[in-house]
């Protein structure tokens, strides 16, 4: 088995201790227990996969419109659910079908787009540094290839919001 | 028709600033690309931990695999130190529709020997709107005594940002309910049919350390979870378990570390 470092540790340490302390900290009744406590602690789920699992699913799941931050007014843009669903099957690897094509009009409709929607779908099947960093690079040279005066979309700015939980 | 330098000069400018302005304007949109070690080294540290006793929301994939143990200088009923060794798996996806963890523990390692006490846990958990969710069983015997009867619990853990920066950035909320195990001391103690709630929040103090407050069992832990290496995945949480003493003796000294890996 080829037993990687791991990756997004968050998920993982999170779930390790759940179970675990469970069973360990706290003494029977009456048994006399020998079991201690705080066994290993959860991974923070701040950013990365945390941030990553839990919009994925937002967007899997939109019915209405999802919000999203706008860096450029401080505020909030909403993103059709259309849209956020075809994203949030980009981020499960889903391979394309109509959803990439909804999202590259998203994106802008450049090459550009087209190459993002490539790279969400391969950060969607394995997060790791490579796919990760080309998905970031893949959105700002989306960003980059707008015309002149266009500014992101809603769709953007939706990929903004995950992918910046691996910026910190 | 000539054109004096001056006027040129403006033209020029005229033409050129729009598309400065813009790219000024689009600089907002754009993120930092992370230098491939910087990232490894954030995806290979873990996390520092955002509960001490209390099971989250939260879970792992299919391929995430994990160890650890831990150990209390003062196991409640005996005094005497004890520790436990654990190993797990996750599968399934809880992106998708919902992963699975399992968790196999040898229970009084140090006093009875490894292996002696085997108990099993297990977890389906899914993420939704922000919130992980997560329903569990723990203290399934598998081999010699268990601590206590089977114990079921839900969980919903929540990590939200407070500020933008490396320092007190994000915290953490989560909140369950159970039986067995989570029911409170007296509870316990009289073996009543009751359910427990349980409660955690944490802070992460910066990349690699938080500081957790966690309520389970009626009893309040205080503790400090650590990262504290680039580049291996290990969690180091030295913690001071039941403040108030509602399983006999206060302020038991305890730490926990563990690891995780991906394949």
């Amino acid at each position: 088995m080829n037993i990687t470092r791991v990756l997004f540790a968050a998920a993982v340490a999170v779930a390790l201790p759940s179970s675990v302390t469970a069973q360990t900290d706290n003494p029977s009744s009456g048994s006399g227990s020998a079991l201690m406590g705080s066994v290993m602690t959860v991974g923070y789920p701040g950013s990365g996969f945390a941030g990553f699992a839990g919009l994925t699913q937002s967007f899997l799941g939109a019915t209405g419109g999802v919000s999203v931050p706008d860096p450029a007014s401080g505020g909030m843009v909403t993103v059709s659910g259309a849209v956020a669903r075809a994203i949030g099957f980009l981020l499960t690897g889903t391979p394309c079908a109509e959803h990439c094509a909804i999202a590259r009009e998203a994106f802008g409709g450049t090459s550009a787009a087209g190459l993002l929607v490539d790279a969400l779908i391969a950060l969607g099947a394995d997060q790791n540094p490579t796919t990760v960093a080309a998905a970031i690079q893949a959105y700002n040279a989306a960003v980059q290839a707008l015309s002149a005066g266009q500014t992101p979309g809603p769709g953007l700015l939706a990929v903004r919001s995950v992918l910046s939980g691996f910026v910190q | 028709m000539r054109l004096r330098a001056p006027a040129v000069l403006a033209l020029a400018l005229t033409l050129a600033l729009p598309s400065a302005v813009l790219a000024q304007g689009r600089d907002v949109y754009l993120l930092p690309v992370p230098a491939a070690d910087m990232l490894g080294s954030m995806m290979g540290r873990a996390q520092p931990g955002v509960s001490a006793s209390s099971p989250i929301g939260y879970g792992p994939r299919a391929g995430d695999v994990f160890a650890g143990f831990g150990y209390q200088a003062k196991a409640p009923g005996t005094g005497a130190s004890d520790g436990s060794f654990s190993v797990g798996a996750g599968f399934l996806n809880p992106n998708r529709v919902m992963g699975l963890e399992v968790v196999l523990t040898s229970l009084s390692t140090i006093r009875g020997g490894f292996g002696q006490r085997v108990a099993m846990a297990a977890k389906a958990h899914t993420s939704f709107a922000g919130w992980g969710l997560g329903v569990g069983l723990s203290n399934v015997q598998l081999n010699g005594e268990t601590d206590a009867d089977p114990s079921v619990y839900a969980a919903a853990t929540r990590a939200f940002r407070i500020r933008s920066g490396p320092y007190l950035n994000a915290g953490s909320i989560n909140i369950g309910v159970g039986n067995g195990v989570f029911r409170f001391a007296d509870a316990q103690l009289k073996d009543e049919e009751t359910v427990g709630v349980f409660l955690s929040s944490s802070l992460r103090l910066n990349s690699w350390s938080s500081a957790i407050i966690d309520f389970n069992s009626g009893a309040t832990t205080l503790a400090l979870s650590f990262a504290p290496m680039k580049n291996v995945p290990l969690i180091i949480t030295p913690a001071i378990n039941d403040l108030s003493g509602e399983f006999g003796e206060k302020a038991r000294l305890s730490v926990g570390a563990g690891m995780s890996w991906k394949y």
